[in-house]
C-alpha cells in the first residue's frame, strides 16, 4: 500500500482538475507519483511537463529513452516505475534479454552502439555520481549536444521520480516486486 | 572548464530568449543547470517551474530548504550547486559547524531537532535508497503531508539538478572546488 492514498476525484480543486486533465491527456491517466504530486498542483504540472518533454524528445528515440529509464529504476530499485517502464521498453524495441539482465542486476549484452552509450551514461551517473570524459565524449558523438542534454536529463528526472516513489512507498500496481 | 558553455544570448532562438529572460530574472547571467537545460526550452521551463513551486511558493521553511539542498549537493558532489547555496545557507544563519559538518558528510551537531530529522531523512533516502517507516512517520508528525511532499520533492529536484550538473561537469562560477 502506498503511504499516501490518492485524492478522491470529487474533492479536487479547480486547479487540481486542470492539472489532472493535462496529465491524463499526456499519460492516459493520473498514476504513480502524480497521484501524490497532485496534492501540490504546481509540482504535478511541472514534473509532468518535464517528463513528457523527455518522453516525446525528438533527439532521443523512445527505445533509448526507455532503456535509460529502466536503468535508473533498477539503480534505485523503484518497483512502481519499473513495472510500468519495463513493458514500455520492450514495446519500444529494447530486447527482452536486455530488460531481464538489467532487472537482475547483470550487465546486459547490448548489440547496438547507441544502447551501449545510453546504458553506460545512466549507470555511471547513478553509480559513480559522475560522468567520465570518455563516456561523455561517446554520448556527444552519438547523440550531439541536444540529445545528450535530453539523455542526462532523463537520468536525472527518473532519479527524482524514483526518490519520490521510494519515499512514499508507492507499490507496483499488481502489488508485485519485480526488482529483488 | 565547463564541457558545455551556455549559449550566447545573441544566439538564442526567440523561444529560448523568452524563456531565458523569464528564468534569468534578477540574476546577472543564466548559468548552471539552466545554461544546460536551455538547449531544450521545454525542460528549462518545467525545471524553473519546479524550483519556483518549491522555493518561491512553497510552505517549506527556507532554512530547511537550504539544508536539503546542501545535503543533496554534498551527496552528489555537485560543485556548482554547493557553491551557489552555501552563501545562501550562511545568510539564513547556518553556523560554521552546520556547513562544515554537511560538507564532511557528518550529521551536524548544532542542528535543531527538526533539522536533524530532515538531515537524517535525506541521507537515509540518498545513501540507502529507502525511507524507513520510522523516519517517514516522524516527518509526517513534524511537518504534515503537504510539507513532507515539498521536502521530498526538493531532495528529488536537487538530485536531478546535481545529475545534470555532474553530467556536464558544470564548475562553480569562480572555478572553486568546494569538494576536493
Amino acid at each position: 500500500m502506498s503511504r499516501v492514498p490518492p485524492l478522491d476525484p470529487a474533492t479536487l480543486t479547480a486547479e487540481q482538475q486542470r492539472v489532472a486533465a493535462a496529465i491524463s491527456g499526456a499519460r492516459k491517466n493520473v498514476r504513480g507519483p502524480f497521484t501524490i504530486w497532485l496534492r501540490n498542483p504546481a509540482l504535478a504540472e511541472h514534473a509532468n511537463a518535464f517528463g513528457v518533454a523527455l518522453r516525446d524528445s525528438s533527439k532521443l528515440d523512445r527505445r533509448l529513452f526507455e532503456l535509460a529509464v529502466i536503468t535508473v529504476c533498477r539503480a534505485w530499485s523503484v518497483q512502481y516505475a519499473w513495472s510500468s517502464h519495463a513493458p514500455a521498453a520492450e514495446a519500444a524495441g529494447v530486447s527482452p534479454d536486455v530488460v531481464a539482465a538489467i532487472r537482475d542486476n547483470r550487465k546486459p549484452e547490448l548489440k547496438r552502439d547507441d544502447e551501449r552509450v545510453v546504458y553506460d551514461v545512466a549507470t555511471e551517473l547513478m553509480q559513480t555520481k559522475e560522468l567520465s570524459q570518455a563516456t561523455y565524449d561517446r554520448a556527444i558523438a552519438q547523440f550531439g549536444i541536444e540529445g545528450t542534454v535530453d539523455l542526462v536529463s532523463t537520468v536525472g528526472y527518473y532519479a527524482m521520480v524514483g526518490i519520490f516513489l521510494k519515499s512514499f512507498d508507492v507499490p507496483a500496481p499488481a502489488g508485485d516486486r519485480p526488482l529483488k | 572548464m565547463a564541457r558545455l558553455d551556455p549559449l550566447p544570448v545573441e544566439q538564442l532562438s526567440p523561444q529560448q530568449k523568452l524563456i531565458h529572460d523569464k528564468i534569468k530574472g534578477n540574476r546577472p547571467k543564466l548559468g548552471g543547470p539552466f545554461g544546460v537545460l536551455l538547449r531544450n526550452p521545454a525542460l528549462a521551463t518545467a525545471a524553473s517551474g519546479l524550483v519556483d513551486a518549491l522555493r518561491g511558493e512553497g510552505k517549506l521553511d527556507k532554512r530547511i530548504y537550504e539544508l536539503i539542498v546542501l545535503t543533496v549537493a554534498r551527496h552528489w558532489s555537485a560543485q556548482y550547486a554547493w557553491a551557489v547555496h552555501e552563501p545562501i545557507a550562511r545568510g539564513l544563519g547556518f553556523s560554521e559547524e552546520m556547513v562544515e559538518a554537511i560538507k564532511a558528510r557528518r550529521r551536524p551537531a548544532s542542528a535543531k531537532p527538526e533539522e536533524a530529522l530532515v538531515y537524517d531523512a535525506v541521507t537515509e533516502l540518498l545513501a540507502g535508497k529507502v525511507l524507513s517507516t520510522a523516519i517517514y512517520d516522524r516527518l509526517i508528525k513534524q511537518f504534515g503531508l503537504d510539507v513532507t511532499i515539498e521536502l521530498i520533492s526538493t531532495a528529488g529536484l536537487y538530485s536531478m539538478i546535481s545529475t545534470i550538473l555532474n553530467g556536464f561537469d558544470v564548475p562553480a562560477a569562480n572555478g572553486e572546488k568546494p569538494f576536493a
